[in-house]
């Protein structure tokens, strides 16, 4: 029976979990920049890019 | 409409996270280090789904110069950019213990690093014309030319000598895998297939809202 390894599915899994967190919060921080005049004109090359 | 759909999305990754963790069996070969295979083989089949909305719009951009195409390609590319990084991240960890290496040039992994090159490109080739249109029609060619890999890398491992073990599911003949792995598989699967279909969906319509913002 081979050994478990936990070390490396919490590694893997922390990867999943902070690349698509990551990316659920972008889009949220580019929705509301949208809504925001201010930070409309800033963002707007990232946007569309 | 939006919210009820990361809502849902939100729900089908707590689901697939009790399924991956609590229900499915621990595998008799590998341990328990397979439950990485949990999110490794579903991200692909995401990434696989996103690339083949590039290709349908990026064909229909092409065809119709419709813009809302270009946004579904372009949100889309980041999307299966997105899960394709997970899939290869996630097989390089799962890689050490199992094989004893992180990486090899198998047929496989080298095909699928190659694809998320291609993707890459087209996220970049975007940036690299101020003519917004023009950047639109060089990415979409790139993107109808990634997504023509797809067969290569799923089927990578029949054409060639490979030390990825063949594809759990869409291939010639029974699944490879047990029933209960099989499912929890295909649970994990929609959780993050619904998860895909959010983002892509809201990538979507930032970009539509910008366009509008500045038309």
């Amino acid at each position: 029976m081979s050994a478990d390894h936990w070390g490396f599915v919490v590694a893997a899994y922390g990867v999943a979990i902070l690349a698509l967190g990551g990316y659920w919060r972008r889009l949220v921080h580019l929705e509301r920049s949208l809504k925001t005049p201010m930070l409309r004109a800033t963002r707007r090359r990232s946007l569309t890019r | 409409m939006m919210r009820s759909l990361g809502i849902v999305a939100a729900l089908g990754v707590v689901v697939a996270g009790i399924v991956a963790f609590g229900l499915a069996p621990r595998e008799v070969t590998q341990g328990n280090v397979q439950r990485i295979m949990y999110v490794h083989v579903p991200a692909i089949g995401v990434a696989y789904l996103a690339f083949i909305l590039v290709f349908v719009a990026s064909i229909t951009y092409l065809w119709t110069r419709a813009p809302e195409a270009d946004h579904i390609a372009h949100a889309a590319t980041e999307v299966g950019v997105l899960f394709l990084g997970v899939n290869i991240a996630t097989g390089a960890i799962w890689g050490k213990p199992t094989w004893g290496t992180w990486w090899t040039w198998d047929a496989r992994l080298t095909s699928a690093a190659i694809l998320f090159v291609v993707f890459v490109g087209y996220l970049l080739v975007r940036r690299m014309t101020d003519d917004h249109e023009r950047g639109a029609r060089f990415a979409a060619v790139v993107g109808i030319v990634g997504a023509l890999n797809i067969p290569l890398v799923h089927f990578s491992v029949y054409w060639w000598r490979a030390l990825h073990q063949p594809p759990t599911f869409l291939k010639p003949g029974p699944a490879a895998a047990s029933a209960s792995i099989g499912w929890s598989l295909l649970v994990c699967f929609a959780g993050l297939a619904l998860l895909g279909a959010y983002f892509v969906t809201k990538r979507y319509a930032v970009l539509r809202a910008h366009q509008q913002a500045s038309a």
